[in-house]
């Protein structure tokens, strides 16, 4: 008869089953990472309506001489490349439209103390980045006020 | 030759403690960075601007107007180009882009109204007056190429709901 095998305590493994662990973790590892969305750097520019009026007093009218109106115009040929227009004037570039714009806004107060705004008058095709380009221009150049010249805009189509 | 009985069981498994601490360090940081709050924020392409001021502390309960490119169909846009973030063709299908608030597409010029009116009417200056103007900031994240009388729109509708404090969602360059 075989002798029977001695019953040895170290034989016997103590350690935890870690596998059913392990899988568990990667999972969890595995949805972080697939739903992760990092808490976004975003910035923003203020551009406050008139308080009191609403939109009323950003209708389009023909412009005044103590307006400064920035036209944006949409080229249907070039759509990235949007055309600057301060009255009749021209820009070629954001730069020299820029240059413009710091010279004249220390003059956009008038002696009683009023803030003339300036105007941003886009066409309804124009990119948002030119147009967030533009108001980004004022800030830099220290204009105080700035609008939105909005047209009243087409019903959206159902 | 003799084989020791005690090397024969000595354990040829891997160590696993270092990765399980590694992977649950991974999993504290995950936990740690993911924020599920901002369910709101839509994926945009936000315009460039050096001047925009960071947004550090937003009110969580700011309404957030997206304005969004989004198809349904399978393919792609046939107009729309990015490449590396950066913009090479915009897309001018009007039924393309979308409006949408709190994850709701907005389809009329009234819907979008309401929702402001409503936003507009939890600040007025003098409170349950809705012809009051509100001191509720509304934020407007546009894509870059999305075209500007979507935000025409918003800006009128919150026009007529008398919210005047409107933030437009710009990203800072890199430096």
């Amino acid at each position: 008869m075989a002798k029977r095998k001695k019953y040895q305590p170290e034989d016997i493994s103590l350690a935890l089953q870690m596998t059913p662990m392990i899988d568990v973790i990667f999972q969890l590892m595995i949805f972080f990472m697939c739903s992760i969305h990092f808490k976004s750097l975003e910035g923003k520019l203020y551009s406050y309506l008139p308080r009191d009026k609403g939109m009323a007093s950003t209708q389009v009218v023909d412009p005044i001489l103590d307006e400064v109106r920035i036209k944006l115009i949409y080229s249907e040929n070039a759509p990235l490349l949007t055309r600057m227009k301060i009255g009749d004037q021209e820009f070629p570039d954001w730069g020299t439209l820029y240059s413009y714009i710091r010279n004249i806004a220390p003059k956009l107060r008038t002696m009683s103390g009023d803030v003339i705004p300036v105007k941003i008058d886009a066409d309804d095709k124009v990119i948002t980045q030119a147009v967030v380009h533009a108001l980004n221009i004022c800030k830099k150049a220290g204009v105080e006020k700035t609008e939105f010249a909005a047209k009243t805009s087409p019903k959206p189509k159902k | 030759m003799k084989i020791k009985r005690r090397a024969m069981l000595e354990s040829t498994g891997l160590n696993m403690t270092p990765m399980i601490d590694v992977v649950f360090q991974l999993i504290v940081f995950l936990m740690l960075a993911t924020d599920f709050t901002n369910t709101e924020i839509e994926r945009v392409y936000l315009p460039k601007a050096d001047a925009a001021q960071a947004d550090d502390h937003p009110d969580k309960t700011r309404l957030m107007a997206n304005i969004i490119h989004r198809i349904s169909t399978e393919s792609d846009c046939p107009q729309l180009k990015y490449k590396n973030g950066v913009l090479l063709q915009p897309c001018q299908i009007e039924n393309h882009w979308k409006i949408v608030v709190r994850g709701e597409e907005i389809k009329t010029q009234e819907r979008l109204e309401e929702l402001l009116t409503i936003e507009g009417n939890l600040d007025r200056e003098v409170p349950g007056n809705p012809k009051t103007p509100s001191n509720k900031p509304v934020m407007i994240r546009a894509d870059g190429s999305a075209p500007f009388h979507l935000i025409t729109r918003v800006l009128e509708a919150a026009g007529k709901a008398l919210v005047w404090k409107l933030e437009i969602g710009a990203e800072k360059p890199p430096e």
